[in-house]
């Protein structure tokens, strides 16, 4: 069965979410998780430089730490047309939250908005793209311009809307300095109650990361204003899913614990620690594979067992045409 | 000579437990060493010529005067949303709403020929969503972020206070930039939201002593995306600290002015710096560093 997707009044009440209390703040809860990552950190410090921690880094640090150094220590690949649709995407998501309506030609819009900004590298990523690509992204771009227009409604005014909303939280006297940018955050807490909602765009399709991602806003949010936030999530533009969450206490120690666990790992690594390597399903994709033993080795036993499980199957089949057992 | 500090503080504290005011006699003393020092070093400027701090160029003026080159100010999207933004969070404080605050701002600033307008004006559309989108920003983290119905009153600063210490167009201009005085006039407690530097509190508060002849007590910078809010108690101390660093950077922005070269000192402000594409001295220092992404070796 298919549902249609939120839009106008139901996309605000799923933001506001009147349906559930909001819970009281509990002041304890930003200390307890700044102690919690600062003593990840604190074997290995005082570092000589400090390190800047965002998501990706914890992403690619948990995943594997050889991977996350292979990672830094590659040139810097140009933007692929995805990364360009997300950015113009955002662009055209910002007007429509400020209650302006997208026009005609959706890119041309995102790119002027983009220059009046002094961000020139977009448009220099979209002149470089193909005539094909350019078409390609014109075409996505503007069904998604439509989708987000017939949806989103106007904000209330007490909704506070802010944009590219940055977090920088110095962590050990700034020795490790925490970053994120979230592309909506809305409403704020009262004096004891939590109230914000922090909303990642994403104009693709789901990712198994986006729930760590959300988590990870949330600790942000926790820590720089000292309230959880009420509800973290993400909007599909193309799908036009709204998938919020409420932030319980254990989100946020479920949060905590996997950026805490990061930190260590990556100061370890700034201390001068050799990079742990963690061979996966997606070692191949890394930067470092090429020269990386364990990661080759950790395939090569995949696609024997998986060639073994296949043989398996082969016989099962050959088994299953001999028919039914008369047993 | 001293260190600027801001200490952390909690909002509930920012009027609380006021520092005595920096007296007029010490004010007096203040101006004229600073005005001896200036005299000095403004002596064989170009006619017309004057040296502007301000807050953006005072770190760059004491790390490497040339990154802090005259640059022609240009409204852009970060300075009209900031401006923008705080005649909102003005409007909002007396019953408007958020939205419509913005587009009074705007509207408001077309029609009084504000500096803002020459970025406004002849924007089409989807420039003027982005512009407001960057504004309303701007006037919801403020809202969001300080408590201004625990401040009262409040009194917004909606234009840059400038002080000339040698008479007007006489060589050195100092500019301030708060963004609201709280509490009783007596107590003037300035508010400034923005990178938390204890440099800018002090030239700030110097700048505003010398504008006004009395002294802030305290100053205050609220720093939105960390969530802290720091604060300077403004002594003579204080002012001192801040008339040393004026006299440092106005001594070196002055080549300038006499048609000479700015030097360069390269260290890791070159990492952020507006000039560094063209600065050889800043190339050759970068291309000497470590190569690290995120503080990590690479």
């Amino acid at each position: 069965m298919t549902t249609s997707p939120p839009a106008g009044a139901e996309i605000l009440d799923l933001i506001r979410r009147p349906d559930i209390e909001r819970s009281d703040i509990d002041h304890s809860i930003a200390p307890t998780i700044r102690r919690e990552l600062e003593s990840a950190a604190d074997e290995h410090l005082p570092l000589d430089h400090p390190v800047r921690i965002n998501k990706e880094t914890v992403r690619r640090a948990l995943r594997c730490e050889a991977h996350l150094v292979a990672h830094l220590g590659r040139d810097v690949e140009p933007p692929t047309a995805a990364m360009i649709r997300g950015a113009l995407v955002d662009r055209l998501f910002a007007q429509r939250m400020v209650g302006f309506p997208i026009g005609a030609d959706p890119v041309s819009d995102a790119l002027a908005a983009a220059d009046a900004s002094d961000d020139r590298r977009l448009r220099a990523l979209w002149d470089d793209l193909e005539p094909s690509e350019q078409e390609e992204l014109r075409s996505s771009v503007t069904d998604m311009a439509e989708k987000l227009s017939s949806r989103w409604p106007p904000l209330p005014p007490g909704a506070y809307p802010r944009l590219q909303n940055t977090a920088r939280i110095e962590l050990c006297d700034g020795q490790i300095i925490l970053s994120g940018r979230v592309d909506l955050a809305l409403g704020r807490p009262s004096a004891e109650k939590v109230g914000t909602t922090l909303i990642d765009v994403k104009a693709g399709t789901h990712r198994l990361d986006d729930r760590d991602d959300a988590g990870w806003y949330a600790i942000l949010e926790t820590l720089r204003s000292g309230a959880p936030p009420f509800q973290v999530g993400n909007y599909y533009v193309p799908s036009g899913e709204l998938d919020l969450k409420p932030v319980t206490v254990e989100d946020l120690q479920r949060a905590t614990r996997r950026v805490a666990d990061a930190i260590a790992r990556v100061v370890r690594i700034a201390a001068g620690g050799t990079p742990r390597r963690s061979p996966g399903p997606l070692c191949p994709w890394c930067p470092a594979y090429e020269a990386c033993e364990e990661g080759q080795q950790h395939i090569r036993d995949r696609d024997e067992a998986t060639g073994e499980w296949l043989g398996d199957l082969d016989e099962d089949e050959w088994d299953d045409e001999e028919g039914p057992s008369d047993d | 000579m001293t260190e600027l500090q801001l200490r952390p503080i909690a909002w509930e504290e920012v009027l609380q437990e006021m520092p005595e005011q920096v007296s007029t006699n010490d004010l007096r003393r203040l101006r004229s060493d600073l005005v001896e020092q200036l005299r000095e070093l403004t002596v064989g400027l170009l006619p017309g010529h004057e040296v502007q701090i301000n807050r953006r160029n005072l770190r760059h003026a004491l790390t490497c005067p040339a990154s802090a080159a005259e640059t022609p100010f240009e409204p852009n999207a970060v300075t009209t949303s900031r401006a923008l933004g705080l005649m909102a969070v003005e409007a909002v404080s007396q019953g408007e709403s958020l939205p419509s605050a913005i587009q009074s701002s705007v509207d408001w600033s077309l029609e009084n020929a504000h500096w803002t307008a020459s970025f406004l004006v002849e924007q089409d559309e989807p420039v003027r969503a982005a512009t407001v989108a960057y504004a309303t920003s701007w006037a919801a983290r403020a809202l969001t972020f300080v408590p201004w119905s625990t401040l009262q009153p409040v009194s917004f600063q909606q234009s840059t206070i400038w002080q000339s210490p040698l008479g007007y167009k006489k060589g050195v201009a100092l500019v301030a930039r708060p963004d609201a005085y709280l509490g009783r006039t007596t107590e003037r407690v300035v508010l400034s939201l923005g990178w938390p530097d204890a440099k800018v509190a002090a030239f700030d508060a110097l700048v505003i002593a010398l504008q006004s002849n009395s002294a802030p007590r305290r100053y205050i910078i609220g720093y939105p995306p960390a969530g802290s809010v720091g604060a300077m108690d403004i002594d003579s101390t204080a002012l001192d600290a801040a008339i040393a660093d004026v006299v440092e950077a106005v001594g070196a922005l002055v080549p300038e002015g006499r048609g000479e070269p700015l030097f360069t000192s390269p260290g890791r402000s070159c990492w952020n710096c507006d000039h560094r594409i063209g600065c050889a001295d800043g190339v050759r220092w970068m291309e000497l560093q470590p190569k690290r992404r995120g503080g990590l070796l690479v």
